[in-house]
């Protein structure tokens, strides 16, 4: 691991090799680490031309994702990576209604960055059918492994009103998945749907969602 | 119940990816994992060194740590739940054909269950996807070796009336364990516009990004 010292002879050289290293055993582009960092993809040119190292806080944050990275070794094994990386709009949410991870394609739809999705309540970022959703789950036992899955069809709303749009109609899949601390979290999927769709899937569950108990 | 998969002839699965692959990612030493299999160090060593092979009860065994380190529910539930996913979800065998397409993968389309599955990706789709399964299959998904991948596509569907539909589809793809031994393409995306494909292939820095498992 490369040292933390920005004033140390050859910090610059040590850092563009762990960078490289760590972009070549992973696969992975400039683009990408740029993106994972929050930085642009020019300033990882510079540090792995050795041009400069790191500021100190921007090593920490190498060091989070390199050493997050080495320590599930990578995305086959372990569910909540596989949630990040989702396309479609997923989550994980616990029992207390708060957004633990969020997927790409969610970050995508609310136009927020992950970071200001995650460790948010439901209620906080949501108004309307998705507070009632979780409502809903928490009469039913949901969190105690009642359920085996819930079909919905929500409206989604912002609980603070955006000039610009609501997301609006959505297809939901929901299900219990018990994490690594043996607590059952909620797995959130979902997709836009047309208003027509929306209005024929809401005839079809008899309501906004079905519920289906665990046998 | 949906019904069983359809049998296929499998290509050989790489056993020292497979299981080096998972026991870094748990971050075991070949100790600890000869003990979870009851089984000596010096045979783990030998399987990830390609001088041995696994037995089919180890190789049962593992494709189960697999799918517990993946899911929480058995994969008869699991098939169950991607018919009714609301995203684009699809399973896909190593012979490049579509063995379950979701919910949402037939609304993308604007098709049925049967507009999809038991049909070849490549003779049902036009575009990206026939070059995606074919570098999907090159670097070895179906044995083992990816570990997972990500793809900005657009694709042309020829339905069987006739129809063609065009999508760009963002798409993440990874390897699922099932019984047989036999690992299946997970593909889960969504549809995306022109400008978020765009974006998309910007961070990609192209149209695809292969992950190798170890």
């Amino acid at each position: 691991m490369a040292g933390g010292d920005q004033s140390k002879p050859g910090d610059v050289t040590i850092w563009r090799n762990f960078l490289r290293r760590y972009r070549f055993t992973n696969n992975i582009k400039q683009a990408a680490l740029a993106d994972d960092l929050g930085v642009t993809q020019a300033m990882v040119s510079r540090w792995e031309s050795g041009a400069v190292s790191p500021a100190a806080a921007m090593q920490d944050r190498i060091r989070a994702l390199a050493g997050a990275s080495e320590a599930m070794a990578s995305p086959l094994v372990g569910w909540r990576q596989h949630v990040a990386a989702q396309p479609g709009m997923a989550a994980v949410v616990n029992a207390d209604g708060v957004i633990e991870t969020a997927s790409r394609g969610l970050a995508r739809e609310l136009e927020l960055p992950r970071g200001r999705i995650e460790g948010q309540g439901i209620g906080s970022l949501f108004a309307g059918d998705l507070v009632s959703l979780y409502n809903t789950l928490i009469a039913k036992g949901f969190f105690d492994g009642a359920l085996e899955s819930v079909e919905s069809a929500d409206v989604y709303c912002f609980a603070r009103p955006r000039k610009n749009r609501d997301i609006g109609p959505v297809h939901g899949l929901h299900w219990p998945h018990r994490a690594e601390d043996n607590r059952v979290r909620w797995m959130l999927t979902g997709a836009r749907i047309s208003q027509t769709d929306f209005e024929s899937l809401r005839r079809e569950l008899g309501g906004q969602a079905e519920l289906t108990a665990q046998d | 119940m949906s019904a069983p998969l359809p049998t296929i002839d499998v290509q050989a699965i790489h056993w020292p990816s497979v299981i080096r692959h998972y026991r870094l990612s748990k971050g075991l030493k070949q100790a600890a994992l000869a003990h979870d299999l009851g089984v000596t160090q010096t045979m783990v060593s030998r399987w990830e060194s390609a001088t041995a092979i696994p037995s089919a009860r180890i190789q049962a065994r593992l494709f189960d740590l697999y799918w517990a380190s993946q899911a929480s529910v058995s994969r008869d539930v699991w098939l169950d739940r991607i018919e009714r996913h609301p995203a684009v979800v699809g399973v896909i065998n190593a012979a490049g054909r579509m063995v379950r397409a979701s919910r949402g993968f037939c609304r993308t389309f604007d098709c049925d269950r049967h507009g999809l599955e038991g049909r070849y990706l490549h003779e049902a789709f036009e575009g990206d996807w026939a070059g995606l399964y074919d570098t999907l299959a090159a670097s070895g998904l179906f044995e083992g070796r990816v570990s997972s991948a990500e793809s900005m596509d657009t694709v042309t569907f020829h339905d069987r009336d006739g129809a063609r539909r065009t999508r760009h589809v963002h798409g993440l793809h990874r390897p699922s364990f099932l019984p047989g031994p036999e690992i299946v393409w997970l593909l889960s995306g969504a549809e995306v516009s022109e400008r978020v494909r765009d974006d998309v292939r910007a961070r990609l820095g192209g149209q695809l990004i292969v992950r190798k498992a170890i």
